[in-house]
């Protein structure tokens, strides 16, 4: 190695302390599972996230969308990139973000293709794959796949051959905290809790993870900013959504209706 | 020469050589002191230099200049050669260019040498009526200089007023890149060795494009047929690229898509149009950089095979839920940005953040799916009490639970939109809590009733008074309206 070369080095590690070279990081990196972001959840799953380079399956309910949305936010605001094979056309609200890059497929086997690519190319460091199930054969190429490619590979299935975790989660329905409405009856779900079982060769864990319910409310448009309809306040003020009624006792010269549809939406207490 | 400017052409003339550099967009006056060292070093003591915006007159300032290096400044070039007698207007090409009677953008010699011995001829003619220097004849009106002296005499007329149109330094056109290959001992139906053909040609293109440093997003291929009609197939990628492994993939895809009506005789692999190689700089410590053009490769690739784009999602203020969300198709650019723009979060995640994560989003079908819902009467809503999924033949529930209960429900959330359309639709939303612990979403179409659907088979509603629930179907009979299990929260 020339001695400019390891000046420059020098010169580098002196103005950039916390810097390390491509290479050594990358290795570090790659050592390192793919955080939940969860706490709880992290202290439950080996080496505290989904693993890198091997098939994780999670049985598709109990929050796994929204655990799997949370890692891929992170793996995204850790500078790499997280894709989110899409091919149930279920995914609507709560994906506005760009976060992380949501790529649509035609039919299953369209899907797998698109997982299979994405793992390969060894661009992301987390592939979601929804709404397809890989079964046979279909499964050993995705695991070699996401062997080559070196990233985490999550399938929301219940199948669960080859994999290296296994992770199920439900929802208890006593665990469900409600609003009440005007009446004492309820009126909106605020946040439920999930009880997930991880299973690995040689693991067996559980974990109780909370999550909030993104607020439902067909009255509030989803652009962020833009105000109701009728005359309430902007969708982004989390506290508007909650007591409706206040939207519909508004005064009549507050509320504005939509040129287009001319829509009309009550609300009446359960 | 070429070091100091882009174009040098060498005219030879009677004599001499006169020499044109091109310096449009440079610093003239510089470049003709540098070239004029040059000369002189190369032994050409009496050369000269003539600066203008316009050729003729840059000829003159060279030939006639007091100095060796005489520079014309723009807007003055009929002043310059006002005074200098009109010979010096008679060059061949000038006048060839300028003259209307000739159209061919490259005249024969026959032709120039006619219209030079007319020029001659045109400018003993001026000095005859007086007229001997450039200004004497720019003077003149066309209208008069026509009518008196022809349409050749316009030309010199042109010239004289400092209006020279030539250009010396046309553009050249390149060819662009393209390989093709013919055969004729033997005819080739086999669809294996096309591709064996056309791997030859698109590495050879793809390498053509590369030593250029360009790219390219769309080829024709073309297979000329031993019956002698050829067939043309356009080849196109979801990004311009000068990848062999992309384009002969895209290759294989058109050899799987054409039907061929005879055997080939040749192949021809020809680049449409080229593109600049856009490579974006790179951050030494962006993570991102390192894979980034692999993770455009792959999206690339999976909009080649159609097997997937990359989407995003736009929303709307339509009251439907299934109409407010549309997913938008995004382009190559917008998938390299977003690909690309990796950066690290400053701030890392809150305790609670830790703690909690994302909330349970609504996943909505795109069709809701019809589902067969007990109720029961509750201050004047039929409140959904238990459901079950309408399935087909031989499909079984998940869990083996036909039924589910719902141990919660919230709501209506009412909806009456497109009364003024003429589909009216009126939905009656649920937000229940099933047995399984899943939140769903139901809604009654109370706009539509059983007997208006085309299937009746399995819907039951109930007319629940206190706490005996009876169940009746729907066969045959008139209910009130149709339940629909719209999404759930996950």
């Amino acid at each position: 190695m020339s001695a400019q070369v390891l000046a420059l080095r020098q010169l580098i590690a002196d103005r950039f302390p916390n810097a390390k070279p491509l290479a050594e990081r990358d290795a570090n990196r790659l050592a390192h599972a793919v955080a939940t972001g969860l706490t709880s959840l992290d202290r439950a799953l080996p080496h505290g996230g989904f693993p890198r380079g091997k098939l994780t399956v999670w049985a598709p309910a109990g929050g796994a969308a929204a655990v799997l949305r949370s890692a891929c936010r992170g793996v995204t605001a850790g500078g790499e990139r997280a894709a989110w094979v899409d091919a149930s056309g279920t995914l609507t609200f709560g994906w506005t973000d760009g976060a992380p890059l949501v790529v649509r497929a035609t039919d299953r086997t369209s899907a797998l293709r698109c997982a299979e690519v994405l793992l390969k190319s060894g661009a992301f460091a987390m592939v979601v794959l929804d709404g397809a199930e890989p079964m046979g054969t279909e499964t050993v190429r995705l695991v070699g796949a996401v062997r080559d490619g070196g990233g985490a590979f999550v399938v929301l299935t219940e199948r669960g051959s080859m994999a290296a975790l296994r992770i199920a989660s439900s929802f208890k329905p006593d665990s469900v905290r409600w609003r009440p409405g005007p009446f004492g009856d309820p009126a909106a779900p605020v946040d439920v809790q999930a009880e997930v079982r991880v299973r690995a060769l040689g693991w067996n864990s559980r974990a109780k993870v909370l999550f909030r319910v993104m607020r439902y409310d067909l009255r509030d448009a989803l652009v962020p900013g833009a105000a109701d309809r009728r005359g309430g306040e902007p969708s982004g003020q989390t506290e508007r959504a909650v007591d409706t009624r206040r939207a519909v006792a508004r005064p009549a010269d507050a509320r504005r209706t939509d040129a287009h549809t001319h829509a009309t939406r009550h609300r009446r207490p359960a | 020469m070429l070091t100091l400017t882009p174009h040098v052409i060498a005219d030879q003339r009677d004599d001499g050589v006169l020499l044109w550099a091109d310096a449009r967009g440079l610093p003239a006056a510089r470049i003709a002191r540098t070239l004029l060292r040059a000369a002189r070093r190369a032994g050409l003591r009496s050369a000269a230099v003539g600066v203008s915006r316009v050729a003729i007159v840059a000829e003159i300032a060279a030939r006639t200049g007091e100095t060796t290096l005489t520079t014309v400044t723009p807007g003055e070039e009929r002043e310059f050669v006002g005074s200098r007698g009109l010979a010096l207007l008679a060059v061949a090409d000038a006048v060839t260019q300028a003259s209307p009677t000739v159209h061919a953008r490259s005249p024969t010699s026959s032709t120039v040498s006619a219209i030079m011995r007319r020029v001659k001829t045109l400018i003993a003619a001026f000095d005859d009526v007086g007229i001997e220097t450039c200004d004497d004849l720019a003077r003149l009106t066309r209208e008069a200089v026509e009518v008196r002296f022809g349409a050749e005499a316009v030309a010199l007329w042109r010239l004289a007023r400092g209006d020279d149109t030539r250009r010396l330094f046309r553009q050249r056109t390149r060819t662009l890149p393209s390989a093709s290959l013919e055969w004729f001992e033997f005819e080739l139906r086999d669809p294996e060795r096309l591709v064996f053909v056309a791997n030859r040609l698109a590495e050879s293109v793809c390498t053509e494009l590369q030593t250029r440093g360009e790219t390219a997003r769309a080829m024709t291929l073309t297979f000329a047929l031993v019956s002698g009609d050829t067939v043309t197939c356009p080849v196109r990628g979801a990004r311009p690229t000068a990848d062999r492994a992309t384009w002969l993939r895209l290759v294989r895809a058109v050899f799987e898509r054409v039907t061929l009506p005879d055997a080939v005789s040749g192949l021809t692999l020809a680049v449409e149009a080229t593109h600049s190689n856009d490579a974006p700089q790179g951050d030494l410590f962006d993570q991102g950089f390192q894979t980034g053009a692999a993770g455009e490769a792959a999206v690339a690739r999976l909009v080649d095979d159609e097997t997937g784009v990359a989407v995003q999602l736009m929303t709307s203020v339509h009251p439907l839920p299934e109409r407010r969300v549309r997913w938008r198709a995004l382009e190559t650019g917008e998938v390299t940005k977003a690909l690309r723009s990796l950066t690290v979060a400053a701030t890392p995640p809150s305790e609670e953040e830790e703690q909690i994560g994302e909330p349970l989003a609504l996943r909505l079908l795109a069709q809701p799916r019809r589902v067969a819902v007990t109720t029961r009467r509750r201050r004047g809503y039929d409140v959904p009490v238990r459901y079950r999924e309408r399935l087909s033949e031989g499909a079984r529930a998940r869990n083996g639970m036909p039924l589910l209960d719902v141990l919660t429900a919230a709501g209506p959330d009412s909806m009456s939109v497109g009364q003024e359309s003429g589909a009216p639709v009126v939905r009656e939303y649920w937000q229940c809590l099933n047995g399984d612990g899943q939140l769903v979403l139901l809604f009654r179409n109370a706009a539509q009733t059983v007997n208006d659907a085309a299937d009746e088979a399995v819907n039951a509603t109930t007319s629940d008074t206190g706490s005996n629930d009876t169940i009746s179907t729907a066969r045959g009979r008139r209910t009130e309206s149709i339940w629909y299990l719209h999404g759930w929260w996950d």
